[in-house]
């Protein structure tokens, strides 16, 4: 396998026939050398899965290197930038198929009937308190009607409230992760900036509802 | 759907939590790693990651995966230096 500099991998990969097919064919293998040392971390090579696992993530990994090549900024080596792609790549596999084979249908059972839980009632707090917090959680409602999309609503409900991984999410929203990041993102810049506006932080409001 | 009182403060909570942060300490996660294997000081070079990393265990996953394959491949490479 031919050693290449950073310029010299972008070269060959953004070519055409047989320097770029050379290039494809190393990656491949620096990716079959290295991805195994991190799926062992959380599956035994052992594992009828094992290498089933790693071809799978090398297929896809090429793939999106491919794709990403120009997002590659050269402040690290190109083969580091490679291996943490594929890293990331095989944790949320991993994670989506759990995920997938343990909770998913019990989710979507509830997510349109989520159980009426009042945090209002038996805090044994006094009544001024109780009226505080009922006038800040109207606020909050108010807030997230008026400042939210729909579909950035439904992304912090995901995320936020069901503890769905972010993979999962954007699979169900139709959308890549960064796309998702940029909406949540978006979210989170507007409902910070309108809360500021009413007088609230959000830390403001998770210490009045931890007390008493 | 109207949102329940807990998972109103589940949405606020998450609006604090670092989740958001990931994709920002993903893009230089190559580079903290590298500088890390150079046992240079990372923390004071890209502290906004280590801070991160103290407190995402997704990210922190992420980082120590790759750390091994570094180390892992940079021992691999001498044994078989010193081999020949």
């Amino acid at each position: 396998m031919s050693t290449r500099t950073n310029q010299e991998w972008l070269q060959a990969l953004k070519s055409q026939g047989l320097a770029r097919d050379a290039a494809l064919e190393d990656l491949r293998a620096i990716l079959a050398k290295g991805l195994p040392y991190a799926l062992s971390r959380w599956i035994s090579p052992a594992d009828p899965q094992f290498e089933f696992l790693v071809e799978e993530v090398i297929q896809e990994a090429l793939l999106r290197i491919l794709e990403r090549l120009d997002s590659f900024q050269g402040r690290s080596q190109f083969t580091t930038w490679v291996h943490k792609i594929a890293i990331r790549i095989a944790l949320s596999e991993l994670r989506r198929k759990r995920w997938r084979d343990s909770s998913l249908d019990e989710l979507v059972d509830n997510e349109e009937t989520p159980v009426p839980e009042s945090l209002l009632e038996d805090s044994g707090a006094g009544p001024e308190i109780s009226l505080e917090r009922a006038d800040m959680l109207q606020r909050i409602r108010r807030v997230i009607t008026e400042e939210l999309t729909e579909r950035q609503r439904q992304a912090l409900i995901y995320l936020g409230v069901q503890g769905i991984p972010i993979e999962e999410v954007a699979r169900r929203l139709n959308t890549n992760r960064n796309a998702l990041y940029k909406l949540l993102h978006d979210a989170r810049v507007r409902l910070k900036h309108r809360l500021a506006r009413e007088g609230l932080s959000a830390q403001e409001i998770l210490t009045a509802f931890e007390t008493g | 759907m109207e949102l329940s009182d807990s998972s109103l403060l589940d949405l606020i909570r998450f609006l604090e939590s670092p989740e958001l942060d990931c994709e920002r300490v993903f893009d230089v996660l190559d580079q903290y790693a590298e500088i890390e294997i150079r046992t240079e000081d990372a923390a004071r070079l890209l502290p906004f990651v280590h801070r991160h990393l103290e407190t995402c265990s997704k990210c922190c996953d992420e980082y120590e995966a790759l750390l091994d394959v570094l180390i892992k491949i940079q021992e691999s490479e001498g044994n078989k230096n010193d081999r020949l």
